[in-house]
């Protein structure tokens, strides 16, 4: 899976956001983001593996208590995706606009324009 | 710049067409008209092909002003003439058809009749799961407005 798949997939789990959120507001040890979501140290820590993996938070090694980190560049490339297609899809809408204006059916009205190739 | 982008799950856009809804779904499913709008400006398209049924796939490859080529394709996972379409999308490495698809995102165009117009909704989702659409939606919510400010604050 390449990065982007893995940072989006990451992102597509409830639990993972709510870590992500938690994080948010400053960086936390895995003991003290266990503790909103009645969960064990193991399942938290498989969490916070597919995070690291995704590049979403990072875990500083130094400190006696390993804490963890939102990591800006990961959600820089989500948030790139979103807007490199909604940039794509508004001058694609524009497009299609044109061309339903473009080839708008010319309302009948009884009489017969002459046939070009008669 | 990150507003409203993260705070749903996924990239909505929804425009107005002065067009019945049979009219506007035949722009994307029918490969004579699809290829007179699809592709911005600029792009010359060497390959446009479609095959809008269920399980069909679809594949376009061109050249953008600059030279540089591309490779897309995908499959279309529901087909509900006038009102629904859904496909899958993704780039190949090098403009390539031969080389690896990257990230797998899926697109949604839901139309609604309004009296002689058409409301067009597009929803592109970025998740690989993308057909469980729905199940997501709720859990975005609320719990991004943090991570947006915190995004907010890194920009």
């Amino acid at each position: 899976m390449d990065m982007l798949s893995q940072t989006f997939s990451a992102l597509a789990d409830p639990t993972r956001r709510a870590i992500l959120a938690r994080l948010a507001t400053g960086a936390a040890t895995v003991g003290e983001l266990a503790e909103p979501f009645d969960m064990s140290l193991p399942a938290v820590s498989r969490h916070l593996r597919v995070l690291t993996d995704a590049g979403l938070i990072e875990r500083s090694t130094e400190a006696q208590w390993r804490r963890c980190a939102l990591r800006g560049e990961g959600f820089r490339a989500a948030s790139d995706w979103i807007e490199f297609y909604r940039r794509f899809w508004e001058q694609q809408l524009d497009r299609l606009d044109a061309f339903l204006k473009r080839t708008e059916p010319k309302p009948a009205k009884g009489k017969r324009r002459a046939r070009r190739n008669a | 710049m990150p507003d409203a982008t993260l705070d749903t799950n996924m990239l909505r856009l929804s425009r107005i067409f002065d067009a019945p809804r049979e009219r506007v779904f035949d722009a994307w499913a029918r490969q004579d008209q699809f290829v007179q709008w699809m592709c911005p400006p600029g792009v010359t398209i060497t390959l446009c092909e479609i095959d809008v049924r269920v399980g069909g796939a679809w594949r376009i490859a061109g050249r953008n002003e600059g030279g540089k080529v591309f490779a897309s394709s995908g499959k279309y996972i529901e087909v509900k003439r006038p009102e629904r379409l859904v496909f899958t999308w993704a780039h190949h490495a090098d403009g390539d058809f031969a080389k690896p698809r990257g990230h797998e995102s899926t697109v949604r165009i839901e139309l609604r009749a309004l009296t002689a117009k058409t409301e067009l909704i597009l929803l592109h989702g970025p998740f690989p799961d993308a057909p469980s659409f729905g199940n997501h939606k709720s859990g975005w919510e609320g719990s991004f407005d943090k991570l947006v400010a915190f995004l907010g604050r890194t920009a």
